[in-house]
Order: structure tokens, then C-alpha cells, then sequence
């Protein structure tokens, strides 16, 4: 038996005249996590699905266990011990747990009956053997997506692979949920599974891997232990470019004091309580809290989400009813919301109805749309933005996760807002992308845009706040200025609301 | 790729393809050309194998029987524009027909009559968007519930006899005729431009295209989503009982089936057209001529003499093949 799992070795492709994969070799030996990481277009899907067998390579070969093996097609893949995890859940809501992990191959008797008790034994041994905490009996439906993402793993699991791909596993999960997905991986690591991590969340990628492989225009720029590297040294191996002040504080000039929005004693009875706070113009605003901590809710109210509430809003020193998003966007506020694909976008629309969607009056001539207009408009945010499109009337569903979430920045900068909710403005995305909405967010606040930010990253709150307000159990705990930033503290003060909580249970 | 690059290839590629991408993308954005086509196929087809079918008289009455469908279509477009659906267009005919001609019995005037007639098609859509956008259920158990409640409605008013021999003043409205042709054919003219002028272009009409797409993303955006929603269903409601008046004038009499089976054959139209039943997309020049295409094969299947059971055949074999000429278009693009 070979020491390595599976060698890859002078792997190319090209499509066309493009080069996408150029002499690629690596290795990943039993038990080893390997970080894959690359701006969007580096080769790392095109890579993945070499491995899977959706594509062959041009040239080289991969060896499994010491034997050169060509993966012809999925099923070899399969037959190899190579599983996937996809990013979309590919889970049946109104099934059990047990019956989703083992779908396909289901325990039954002679006569095609399910052997009910045996197959909910598999499921617990699994669970068990992982020590992941859900029930084989409940519905996938009532699971949080979190613990939906460790269904879906445990079923590439229920086959016996030898090696698990995950592709962006934690686009879509919160901070809790992520820890989660941490032990499972590394109960499986213990197991002697060796997974390759996708993920452009760097903080992800120190924590979770053991080597991490940088590939850039489809060439490999290095195999890296994870000790030798550190964050800022691995982010100018992924984008060749030395991005100053990347998740450095820069200078914070004082803001003007003006009051933008003002909010008092609002609760709503349910998720939060007693919140008050105020937004100046040209500031931006960082909440930060734990999942459930009310963070959330408190913008979806502000914006008009939940009509119910108590407590007083003023907007620019007049108090508001926001009883739906209309009022929110008459006042000139701005939503960019957490999901792009669920209430983001308009998928199968083109980009340039996108960005005019929500100001159609401004790109008409008399309530009719002006194709003018909207190239004028469109044309404006490919350039501020730098979105890569060959076309504005191209589908959006196709589009990168980076250039997807320009185009949502793009439809919520076109209304001309006076204040930005921004929650998660760059889940997902590749560092390059991030930079650009990071810029675009600043100078917005330059302009005098107050902006609210949420993020599910702490760095980046940090990293672009003037100002963070800590929740913690659906109360504002603490008000730190950006003089005070310390991430251990504020990191401390979020998850102190979860100790007591664990402490009174 | 190198992304730094793209920018620079990206613009050389365009200045290098310039024409062939304008050809391109007009062909491509022009999504009803194959369903125009297919209707110019036929129709030359007719013209070589049936002497009678350029016969004016013929030409009119493949008009005539499309129109009544073209009106609902109108309404059904905007319902599936905006992911919405409404099983009760057929029932609504009859209803619409009816409630005119029974005010005609009782005596009121006909402008009156026309009115009440449109005012209870409205009402129904009312109720159809009340139900659907503000107690939640499903529009296809609403609509479905609703068809057969106003279909019972109107054998409870009419005692299934319908109303027959309606004045006069009423039915020449729809039986007059100018250089032969009759009036709903100019009605489903004018609506269908109109229509096909405001929803393309128009930004009111722009917001249903929005909600159909992705409603959560509409609401967002500060579209009314709700109410515009509910809208459609009274747009859907109107026009439906429009045509069922314009139909009970030119047969002189509102028949209690009239209407029934339109509600699948609209769908089938606007499917055929480029709707999409998840929302989202659909154009009126699209349904019109899928209206146009399944009048056309009623029509060719009667000057050819083929037996009438064959045409139900016809028309799903031309719905699956329209969905999956735009099922492997989707796989294509992606």
C-alpha cells in the first residue's frame, strides 16, 4: 500500500484555446485535510471535476492507492471511493434523517419492505460514531442548515468513500453551525478520511486544513503547510497582488456627527428587546452577536420586515412607521440581503434588469423603460464594480458567486441610498470580489451613506467598522469605537450571552 | 484565466465580434421566432393543401375563434408572468355572459348590463387574489375551487338553460361586422398590441416579470408585491368576462358551458407561447401566437377532414414539444 491516497500528476486541460488547468501535481495522503484555494476562474472547480470524473485531463494521469487510475466517469469516481459534497443541499425535507443518509439504499426484506429498525441502527451508528448531535428520526425539514449540511455529508459518508471533496461547505451556515461542521470533519479525519476543503474563507482554511494547495490562472502556485504561511502571505500567493491594508485598519478619520437614524427602545417582544443606538451619516455601523442574538431581526424590523414592534424610529429626526420594505425604500433605504439565490437576485433575468429593478422610474422615459437608460446605468456599475460579463442581457443564474453579488451591490447602489443594510455583502465570495465590495461599501460611506453591516465573518466587521455594537440575547451589551477594536474582546463579549445561557439551562 | 486579463480580452473579443454578436443576440433575444415560424409553415401548408382555406370567410373564422381565447390569454400571460395561476378564466366566461344577459332580461340597458357583466368577472378575481395573496393558499386549489363554484353559480341562475334570445341591440355588438370581419377580432387586435406594447416596455408592467422571477427579491426592492399580485387576478377576471359578453352577443344568447375547457387550452397557449409556469417570463406576442397555432390546427384539421379526436392528440404533442424545444434551449445556454 502507497503512503499517498491519491497523486495527481502533471494534470492539464484546456477548453478550446484556454488553458484552464497547466501541469497541475499534487498529493493527499490518509487522513489529511487539503486546502484548495484560488480567485474564481484559478481552476479549482475545473480540477474538482477532474477528480469526479465529469471531465478527463488532456494530459497526466492520477494514481489511487500506488495504481494508476483513469476516471473515465462519475461512476468510476464513485467506484474509486471519491464522493462530493455538493454546496446545494441535495436533501428530501419530508423524509427522516436515516432515510436521506441512506437514500438509494435502503435495508429491506425479501418482499421490498423497509427493515425500519435496522435502517434507523445504520443511521445511529453513524451518528454516534461521528458524534454529531441529531436525532436519525427527525425530519430533514425541521433541521437548521447547518445540521442540513451534516445530513448531506454523512451520506457521501454512508458509502464509504475514501476521499470527500467539500465545496464551499460553510457558504451558507453561521458561526455556531461552522464549529459543528469542524468536529464532524475532524472526527473524520480521525477516522483516517482524507477530504480536499474549498473555501474562500481564509480564517476557514488555517483552521481546518493540514496543506493548502494555491492554484492561480491553472497553474499551482504551491503546496503549503499550513504552519509555513500565514493569512496576508497566502492571499498574495491566491491574487499575485500585494492588497494594501487588506483586513488592516486603516486610518478612521472622524465622522460627522449628523444623525441618520435614530432608534429607541425597540423590541419585538420575540427575537430582541430595549434597542437603542444611532447611526450617523457617513458611518458605518457593525453588529455583531451569535446567531439568534437579535442582530438580524433588529434590520429585517428597521427595513419593514415585521410590522410588529415597539419603540420609536426616527429617520433623519423624523419618526417613521416601517410597516413594509416600500415605506423602507421610499425613505431611501437599501437592503443587500444575506442569500443571494433566495431574495437576492432575479436568477434567470438578465444582469441589466437586475440593476434597474429597483430604480425603474429613474430609467424611463414617461413609465415606458429606456433601453438607453438602462445601458447608461448598467455600463456604470460593470466599470465601479469591475463585474465580469460578456453581455448585460446574459442570465445571471450562470454568473460567479463574486460577480452575483456585485450585481446585488450594483441593484441596491442604483436606488441612490441614503442608508445601506448590508447583511453578509460578501458571503461566498473570492478575496478579489470581496475587496471590490469592500472599496465600493467605504466609499459609499464617504459620500455620507449610513451603513449598517452584518457579517458572519468577524474580521471583516472589524476590519471595515467605525463603530460595533455587541449583541448578545437580543440586547445591545456593549458600544465599541474603532480605537478599541480588539478581536479577542469582542469575541469574547458575543459569546458571553452563550455561556449564561448554557449556565441557566 | 487570468482575471486581470479578462477586462482587456473581453473588450478585443467584443470589438472582433461586434457584428456577429449583434446578430446573435438580436435572433436569440427574439425568443418567439421559432413558435412564428411554425405558424408560417402551416399556414403556407394550408394554402397548398386545402383550395378553401385563403377563402375570406375562412380566414375570418380562424380569427373569430381565436380571439375569444387571445382575450384570456391576455390575462392568463400576466397571471404566469407573475407566478401566479388561474384554473377559473373558463367558469368566469360563462359568469361574465350570463350575469350580462340576465340584467338584459331584467331590463336594464346594454352599456349597463356590459358593465355588470365585467364588474362580477372582476369580482371573482378579487376574491381569486384575496384568497391566494392574503390567506395564502395555493392558486391552483383556489382557482380550481373557484371554477367549479362559479361554474354551479351559473347552472343555479340559469337553471342550466343558460339565457337564451338575448335583444337585439345587445347581440349586434359582436355580429356587426366591418369589411367583414367581426368586432371581437378588432377588440382582440387592439388588446393584444396594447398588451404586447405595455408589458414589454412599460415599468408597471416591468414589476410583475420582477415578482414572478423572485418574489422575496421583489419585496425587497420595495415592489407591492402583494397587491400586484392580487391585481392580476382581477386583470384575469375582467378579461375573462369580456370575452365571455363578446361571446354571448355574437351567439345572440349566453350559454351556461359557455367557457368550459378554455381555462387548459389558455395555459396550453401561453406555455406554447414561451409562459413559464414557475413565473417570470411569457410575452403577449408569445401566447397570441400560440392562441394563433392551436386555432390554425382546429382549422387545418377541419378543411383536411381529419376526425376531431385528433386534434386533442395534436395539440399535447405540440405542448411537449414547445416545452422541450425549451428545455434543451436552457440545457444549451448553460
Amino acid at each position: 500500500m502507497s503512503e499517498k491516497l491519491l497523486e495527481a500528476v502533471n494534470i492539464s486541460k484546456s477548453f478550446f484555446s484556454n488553458k484552464v488547468l497547466d501541469d497541475i501535481n499534487f498529493n493527499i495522503g490518509y487522513g489529511e485535510v487539503l486546502g484548495l484555494v484560488g480567485e474564481n476562474g484559478a481552476g479549482k472547480s475545473t480540477l474538482v471535476k477532474i477528480l469526479t470524473g465529469v471531465h478527463n485531463p488532456d494530459n497526466g494521469y492520477i494514481m489511487i492507492e500506488g495504481s494508476k487510475v483513469n476516471i473515465k466517469n462519475i461512476g468510476i469516481a464513485k467506484n474509486q471511493g471519491i464522493n462530493i459534497g455538493f454546496q446545494e443541499l441535495s436533501l428530501t425535507n419530508n423524509l427522516s434523517v436515516a432515510e436521506n443518509i441512506f437514500i438509494g439504499k435502503i435495508p429491506s426484506n425479501h418482499i421490498g419492505f423497509v427493515k425500519t429498525k435496522q435502517l434507523y441502527d445504520m443511521a445511529d451508528d453513524l451518528i454516534k460514531k461521528f458524534k454529531v448531535g441529531i436525532q436519525a428520526k427527525d425530519k430533514v425539514e425541521k433541521l437548521s442548515i447547518g445540521n442540513k449540511q451534516i445530513v448531506e455529508i454523512l451520506k457521501s459518508i454512508s458509502s464509504n468513500p475514501k476521499l470527500l471533496i467539500l465545496d464551499e461547505p460553510t457558504s451558507s451556515l453561521e458561526e455556531l453551525e461552522v464549529e459543528n461542521l469542524f468536529k464532524l470533519i475532524l472526527e473524520l479525519k480521525k477516522n483516517n478520511y482524507s477530504i480536499i476543503y474549498i473555501s474562500h474563507n481564509l480564517d476557514e482554511i488555517f483552521r481546518i486544513t493540514d496543506r493548502i494547495l494555491v492554484l492561480r490562472d491553472g497553474k499551482n502556485i504551491g503546496i503549503f503547510n499550513r504552519e509555513e504561511i500565514d493569512k496576508k502571505g497566502l492571499i498574495n500567493k491566491i491574487i499575485n497582488k500585494e492588497i494594501k491594508e487588506f483586513f488592516a485598519s486603516e486610518d478612521k478619520k472622524a465622522k460627522s456627527l449628523e444623525v441618520l437614524l435614530d432608534v429607541n427602545n425597540l423590541s419585538d417582544h420575540e427575537n430582541f428587546k430595549n434597542v437603542s443606538f444611532q447611526l450617523n451619516k457617513g458611518e458605518i455601523l457593525g453588529f455583531a452577536g451569535l446567531v439568534g442574538s437579535g442582530k438580524v431581526e433588529v434590520c429585517k424590523t428597521i427595513f419593514g420586515l415585521s410590522k410588529k414592534y415597539s419603540g420609536d424610529i426616527f429617520l433623519k429626526g423624523k419618526k417613521i412607521f416601517f410597516k413594509s420594505p416600500v415605506v423602507a425604500r421610499r425613505k431611501k433605504i437599501s437592503f443587500i440581503s444575506e442569500d443571494r439565490k433566495v431574495s437576492g437576485l432575479f436568477l434567470r433575468d438578465s444582469v441589466s434588469n437586475n440593476m434597474i429593478s429597483e430604480i425603474l422610474k429613474a430609467v424611463s422615459v414617461a413609465n415606458f423603460l429606456s433601453n438607453f437608460k438602462v445601458s447608461v446605468i448598467a455600463k456604470k456599475f460593470i466599470d465601479l464594480l469591475k463585474i465580469k460579463i460578456a453581455k448585460t442581457t446574459q442570465n445571471v443564474m450562470f454568473l460567479s458567486g463574486g460577480n452575483q453579488q456585485k450585481i446585488m451591490v450594483s441593484k441596491c447602489l442604483a436606488s441612490k441610498p441614503e442608508m445601506i443594510i448590508a447583511v453578509d455583502p460578501t458571503r461566498g465570495i473570492d478575496i478579489g470580489s470581496k475587496a471590490d465590495i469592500h472599496e465600493i461599501l467605504k466609499e459609499q460611506a464617504k459620500k455620507g451613506v449610513g451603513i449598517i453591516l452584518i457579517s458572519s465573518e468577524l474580521d471583516e466587521v472589524i476590519h471595515m467598522s467605525d463603530r460595533i455594537l455587541i449583541f448578545v440575547n437580543g440586547e445591545i451589551i456593549e458600544n465599541i469605537n474603532s480605537e478599541d477594536f480588539d478581536s479577542q474582546k469582542i469575541s469574547l463579549a458575543i459569546n458571553k450571552g452563550k455561556d449564561e445561557k448554557e449556565n441557566s439551562k | 484565466m487570468n482575471i486581470r486579463n479578462t477586462r482587456h480580452d473581453s473588450q478585443l473579443f467584443e470589438k472582433n465580434n461586434l457584428l456577429k454578436n449583434r446578430i446573435i443576440s438580436g435572433i436569440s433575444g427574439f425568443n418567439e421566432l421559432p413558435l412564428l415560424i411554425v405558424n408560417i409553415v402551416i399556414i403556407v401548408a394550408l394554402i397548398f393543401l386545402s383550395p378553401n382555406f385563403l377563402n375570406p370567410q375562412n380566414l375570418i373564422a380562424v380569427l373569430m375563434g381565436a380571439s375569444f381565447d387571445s382575450i384570456v390569454a391576455i390575462g392568463m400571460t400576466l397571471l404566469l408572468i407573475s407566478g401566479g395561476f388561474d384554473l377559473s378564466v373558463g367558469s368566469i366566461v360563462g359568469f361574465g355572459g350570463v350575469m350580462a344577459g340576465k340584467m338584459l332580461v331584467l331590463g336594464q340597458s346594454v352599456p349597463v348590463s356590459i358593465i355588470i357583466g365585467l364588474l362580477s368577472g372582476a369580482f371573482i378575481g378579487f376574491l381569486n387574489g384575496f384568497i391566494v395573496t392574503k390567506i395564502k393558499v395555493n392558486p391552483l386549489i383556489t382557482t380550481l375551487a373557484m371554477m367549479q363554484i362559479v361554474r354551479g353559480i351559473i347552472y343555479i341562475i340559469t337553471k342550466a338553460l343558460g339565457i337564451p334570445l338575448l335583444p337585439d341591440n345587445f347581440s349586434i355588438i359582436a355580429q356587426k361586422q366591418f369589411y367583414g370581419i367581426q368586432t371581437p377580432v378588432f377588440v382582440m387586435i387592439v388588446l393584444v398590441v396594447l398588451a404586447e406594447v405595455f408589458y414589454r416596455k412599460s415599468i408597471f408592467f416591468k414589476q410583475f416579470y420582477f415578482i414572478g422571477g423572485n418574489e422575496e427579491s421583489a419585496r425587497l426592492s420595495g415592489i407591492k408585491v402583494d397587491k400586484l399580485k392580487w391585481l392580476t387576478y382581477i386583470i384575469s377576471g375582467t378579461l375573462a368576462s369580456l370575452a365571455g359578453i363578446l361571446m354571448a352577443s355574437r351567439m345572440g344568447g349566453a350559454q351556461s358551458a359557455a367557457g368550459t375547457g378554455m381555462e387548459l387550452r389558455v395555459i396550453t397557449a401561453c406555455v406554447i407561447g414561451g409562459c413559464s409556469l414557475s413565473g417570470g417570463q411569457g410575452t403577449i406576442f408569445g401566447s397570441f401566437l400560440g392562441v394563433l397555432l392551436m386555432a390554425l390546427i382546429v382549422n387545418a384539421f377541419n378543411l383536411l377532414g381529419v376526425s376531431v379526436y385528433w386534434q386533442q392528440t395534436a395539440t399535447g404533442l405540440i405542448l411537449l414539444s414547445a416545452v422541450l424545444v425549451d428545455v434543451l434551449r436552457r440545457r444549451k445556454m448553460q
